[in-house]
């Protein structure tokens, strides 16, 4: 996945540190409201979700338990010749795809056989309009796209 | 994220207000354990004045349902904006939980 190089940033780019820790999301949440407002203020919810969904995979599975930092970038660029959100969430953790990795729930179970938790990365390849996996530089990292228009 | 728990003779009701997320999720399996733990017939979850859902709000409603089901309590959603509905959804969520407009429907046949 590639940004068009041609056409200027919508929203520019913007990137923090972060620590892989659950408090980060006031962060990421915070900097998300910041810069999508006015007519990008409708795709807040979905993009503070799939940052959620993203960097509470990070804080559980990234380090093992232990200390870890994440670094994540968020702006609106032209994709496809589309206003679209651009997330991306770095770490340097252990290898792991949450995309290929994830078990799909079971959508049509019960109350009783239904598994409890699993839900961020299906909610993510949802709303998602694209989403991709990277290992660069012994880094795991992670690419969302959410096209502006169609939400 | 704020919650208040109305018992009344028959049912209990939570309001949720603000923000179910990783942060806040585990107030809710608290203060949702405890009133299930008080409800007569039903548990009704107000989400009228919740703005943001993630998963782990999603874990903690399933958490509940099934705590609900063991206890014969009748467990009903109500009150959705539509980002939040949307999410339950997409989840599958609202094919197997009661979500309704309105506390009025919620309260029917409990």
């Amino acid at each position: 996945m590639s940004t068009s190089n041609d056409q200027p940033a919508v929203v520019p780019l913007q990137t923090i540190e972060l620590p892989a820790k659950l408090e980060a999301l006031s962060q990421t949440n915070a900097l998300l409201a910041s810069m999508l407002t006015g007519p990008y203020e409708k795709i807040l919810f979905k993009t503070q979700l799939i940052v959620e969904e993203l960097l509470t995979n990070i804080c559980s599975y990234a380090y093992d338990g232990k200390n870890g930092s994440a670094k994540f970038a968020c702006g609106v660029v032209n994709f496809d010749g589309q206003q679209a959100v651009m997330i991306q969430l770095t770490d340097h953790g252990l290898p792991y795809d949450p995309f290929a990795n994830a078990k799909e729930p079971d959508l049509e179970a019960s109350i009783e056989e239904r598994a409890v938790g699993g839900l961020g990365i299906h909610l993510i390849k949802e709303i998602a309009s694209h989403y991709a996996y990277m290992r660069v530089d012994n880094c795991n990292q992670t690419q969302i796209i959410l096209n502006v228009g169609t939400n | 994220m704020q919650l208040t728990v109305n018992t009344q003779e028959n049912y209990s009701e939570i309001v949720i207000a603000g923000r179910v997320d990783a942060t806040t999720a585990g107030e809710l399996d608290e203060t949702g354990a405890q009133a299930a733990a008080e409800a007569k017939n039903a548990l009704l979850l107000n989400f009228s004045a919740v703005e943001y859902i993630s998963s782990a709000g999603l874990r903690s409603v399933l958490k509940l349902a099934k705590l609900c089901q063991q206890k014969k309590l009748k467990l009903r959603c109500f009150g959705m904006q539509s980002a939040v509905f949307e999410v339950f959804k997409i989840s599958g969520f609202s094919s197997i939980l009661t979500i309704t407009d309105h506390k009025e429907a919620a309260l029917e046949h409990i």
